[in-house]
């Protein structure tokens, strides 16, 4: 059983866009360079989101509900494979959510 | 008869202590939480404003810095932080019609695309005050469970 942890302050702590048009710390960029490759090269992933300047919802929905659009991964798999450690109720909600939707 | 009297009073007196002690701190927690709870509205205020801006570019010449996305984000991080704070100290600030009411508000503000054609930013508007309106609700609605 391989795992992963990913540290999105390590990657940048001022996350910002949607797709990599919008700038080098985008949602696209992060999950099709970092997310997803750690996905699917093990068996779970916890990826740590605190210590950053604020998360735009747009941001947040290209990695997650992109997860499951674009990369094909099912709510059910990312329910069992990816950790979110995130000290702020309303946003794990609102992950959940957008997971939920892109299905 | 003098003894008992004393033991009386000395119970009345340790008893008064004791609720003036109560009230003192419900009223110090009852103002805190309504001050909060009024530092958030104005929050939720500030975040509609600058989303409404950043979304349509109106009045961005007059301000460029609350027409800003980083701005925008920026304060949607602090509005955050301060509900978990809340719901921390307080509980009972996280269900999910609160929850659910921050997430169509977050949304409104810094969802989908800031350069999205301009018919549809004048009605990105409309979502962004009244999902705020309605986030404003739920956390006074959250507020009147506890004092």
């Amino acid at each position: 059983m391989s795992h992963a942890t990913v540290r999105l302050a390590s990657w940048s702590d001022l996350p910002a866009g949607r797709y990599r048009d919008d700038g080098p710390n985008s949602g696209e960029a992060f999950r099709e360079d970092v997310l997803a490759p750690a996905l699917r090269d093990n068996d779970s992933v916890t990826l740590d989101l605190n210590e950053v300047y604020g998360l735009a919802s747009s941001w947040t929905e290209e990695v997650f509900g992109g997860l499951v659009r674009i990369n094909k991964f099912t709510p059910e798999q990312l329910q069992k494979r990816l950790d979110l450690s995130l000290n702020s109720p309303l946003t794990v909600k609102m992950i959940k959510s957008y997971i939920a939707h892109a299905a | 008869m003098d003894l008992n009297f004393l033991v009386g009073g000395a119970f009345g007196a340790l008893l008064g202590a004791v609720i003036a002690i109560w009230r003192s701190r419900y009223s110090a927690r009852s103002a805190d939480l309504t001050k909060r709870v009024e530092t958030i509205n104005s929050i939720i205020d500030s975040l509609a404003d600058s989303a409404s801006r950043a979304r349509t570019k109106l009045g961005a010449e007059k301000d460029g810095l609350i027409s800003s996305k980083s701005y925008c984000v920026a304060l949607q991080g602090r509005l955050e932080d301060a509900i978990n704070r809340l719901h921390a100290d307080y509980g009972k600030f996280d269900d999910d019609q609160l929850t659910g009411a921050f997430t169509e508000f977050a949304n409104a503000c810094t969802g989908g695309a800031f350069d999205e054609p301009e018919k549809e930013a004048e009605a990105t508007i409309r979502r962004i005050l009244i999902s705020g309106g309605r986030l404003k609700d739920r956390v006074a609605g959250a507020r009147m469970k506890h004092y």
